[in-house]
């Protein structure tokens, strides 16, 4: 039979439990504000018993270990979505400073198309009017200043962008060292079988705030997590990081390379995949329009000149400078050739008063001499094609934030500290904890009893 | 509506009710992403048949809009002989279009968004096992001549 001495042993067995499982709760109530805790539970378990034939006796309660509440497929989602919102966010805020080259205003692109058509119009009224030839030549400088103005602005936005890509890749780097080190932590204290919950916290947090720069896709394995890229190159492997390194290209801007390789065009999401969709894909896409409308304005706009005759009954030259052959840079580099208002060949016959030329070079405005589209419905292209994916990267940076917003509600209700569930707990710890200590009492007084029996 | 006040309805009374019917499209669409966002399969379906409905009327005033246009009822006052606010119900006309673009704009995110997390499920669901269907039996009795006559029974069949 079961001595006094093991009834006291299982008794304080039930004393220690419940003090490690209250521990648990004022730690969970502690956190509740903590940014990324995940409440913890303790797991109870009844201790091996004894057989003292033929009877089998309970030996009490064991705190086996304090486990961490999450959820992997939700976190893993979470990560992914994190991806995506900083993918969005940071191509909606590139292409909503790019928009701002386009919005409407005195000295915009589309205005100061219509201002030298309109010049010219006025001009095609008396083509001897050196005044009305003057403002054809300002008109003009104003349209190749604002083609100049635009394309230089996205040039040095590319720039910009270029630069924020230098400085992710450091923060990445940061992020992939402290996880390997996070890693290295959880490995030791698993491995003795501790609880590593506050530092898979930690690692949790920090694999999230990864996301929102570079897409990672997490590995586990034993005690431990591998982190790649989207196209399999390790970041981080146990305890050991790998780092991203940055190099400038032959056109100035920088490859991203992960142990050699350029990984630059496989990266697809978080901050990193958004600014260089916009500085390799949408930005290059506008100036390449950009040239095309201003190697086309000028092609068309020198063609009638060289059809018709200036003010000396001479044969016109060129207007704007003439665009590269490939067109290239034609938007950063257009500028009006001459300066003498009367070189301009407003005459189609060679006479002062002769006002052919500028009626055909009026007519340019709505010929389709730009891609199959006049100057202005061009534009209106351009304009068309920059709202229209701003439009799509706000929307679906909201679509992420929502999402997001769902899923870490998700994480809440599932990982997150309930202090009304808290102080359950405690009530019920307490209360356990107390029989326990009334159990001790009782066979305090058995004992005393037992003792006193002898003595007498 | 009956057909004398349709005859003269003013393209001012037609743009009131299409900026009223533009309003029920757009509080449509919030909807529909409520529901998208809790996945309410019948809140979805519904919001889609009202989207449907809408867009059909918002289509029949626009081709009324045409015939007025076109017969040059617009004389600068309501039926009623108010002054005509066409600038102001155009502009509002405009805002709400962008509205319901981005609002459209969000929702196609959000479908993309709610089609993965349904893929993903399903095939969580689907699991690994057996998705090419039950193997072949060992020993079906079926021998290398019978199954060849298998075979080219089902191939005639299915070019007949």
């Amino acid at each position: 039979m079961s001595s006094l001495n093991a009834s006291l042993a299982t008794a304080l067995s039930g004393l220690i439990a419940e003090q490690g499982a209250l521990q648990t709760t004022t730690n969970n109530v502690s956190n509740v504000n903590t940014p990324g805790y995940s409440r913890q539970q303790p797991v109870l378990v009844s201790s091996d018993p004894v057989v003292v034939d033929p009877l089998t006796f309970g030996t009490g309660v064991t705190l086996q270990s304090v486990e961490s509440i999450r959820d992997p497929i939700l976190e893993s989602r979470i990560q992914q979505e994190t991806q995506g919102q900083g993918q969005f966010g940071s191509l909606a805020s590139a292409l909503q400073q790019t928009q701002v080259n386009f919005s409407s205003n005195s000295g915009d692109i589309g205005t100061s198309i219509s201002n030298f058509f309109d010049s010219i119009n006025q001009l095609s009224t008396n083509p001897a009017d050196l005044s009305l030839r003057q403002g054809v030549l300002t008109s003009a400088g104003n349209l190749a200043t604002s083609l100049n103005t635009t394309a230089n602005n996205l040039t040095q936005q590319r720039s910009n962008l270029d630069l924020s890509v230098v400085q992710t890749v450091s923060q990445i780097n940061q992020f992939t060292q402290q996880i390997a080190q996070l890693n290295g932590q959880i490995s030791t204290l698993q491995n003795v079988g501790q609880n590593a919950g506050t530092f898979i916290d930690q690692r949790t947090q920090l694999i999230d705030q990864l996301s929102s720069l570079v897409d990672v896709s997490v590995i586990p394995s034993d005690n431990t997590i591998t982190l790649t890229t989207a196209n399999g190159t390790s970041l981080v492997t146990g305890q050991q990081s790998f780092q991203l390194q940055t190099q400038a290209n032959s056109s100035g801007l920088h490859d991203i390379y992960a142990q050699g390789v350029d990984i630059t065009s496989t990266i697809a999401s978080g901050l990193v995949g958004g600014t260089l969709q916009a500085r390799d894909q949408q930005i290059p896409a506008i100036q390449s329009q950009l040239d095309s409308l201003a190697a086309g304005l000028a092609n068309s706009v020198n063609g009638v000149q060289a059809g018709g005759f200036d003010l000396n009954g001479v044969r016109g030259t060129n207007l704007f400078t003439p665009p590269p052959i490939s067109g290239v840079g034609a938007a950063a580099t257009i500028s009006v050739a001459i300066t003498d208002p009367a070189l301009i060949a407003a005459s189609s016959d060679g006479r002062a008063g002769s006002n052919g030329n500028a009626e055909a070079m009026y007519a340019l405005r709505n010929q389709a001499v730009i891609s199959g589209q006049s100057p202005t419905d061009y534009y209106s292209g351009v304009i068309f094609n920059v709202g229209n994916a701003t439009a799509n990267a706000v929307a679906e940076q909201s679509a992420s934030a929502l999402v997001l917003q769902q899923l870490n509600d998700q994480r809440a209700s599932i990982s997150g500290v309930s202090l009304d569930q808290e102080a359950a707990n405690m009530v019920q710890y307490q209360q356990a904890y107390s029989a326990s200590a009334q159990v001790i009492s009782t066979i305090n007084s058995m004992m005393q009893t037992v003792i006193n029996m002898k003595t007498s | 509506m009956t057909y004398d006040s349709i005859a003269n309805e003013t393209e001012d009374d037609l743009l009131r009710t299409l900026v009223t019917v533009m309003r029920e499209l757009e509080s449509s669409v919030e909807d529909s992403r409520k529901a998208l966002l809790a996945l309410d399969l019948a809140g979805i379906e519904r919001g889609t048949q009202d989207h449907l409905a809408l867009v059909r009327k918002i289509d029949s005033l626009l081709q009324r809009r045409r015939t007025i246009v076109a017969g040059g009822r617009f004389e600068g006052t309501t039926s009623a002989g108010f002054p005509s606010l066409l600038p102001e119900l155009d502009e509002e006309l405009r805002q709400s279009q962008m509205r319901i673009s981005d609002a459209l704009r969000l929702q196609s995110a959000l479908l993309v968004r709610a089609r993965h997390k349904l893929r993903v499920l399903a095939n969580m669901l689907a699991g690994p096992a057996r998705p090419y269907g039950p193997p072949p039996a060992q020993n079906s009795g079926l021998t290398n001549s019978s199954a060849r006559q298998l075979r080219r029974e089902n191939l005639e069949s299915c070019r007949a």
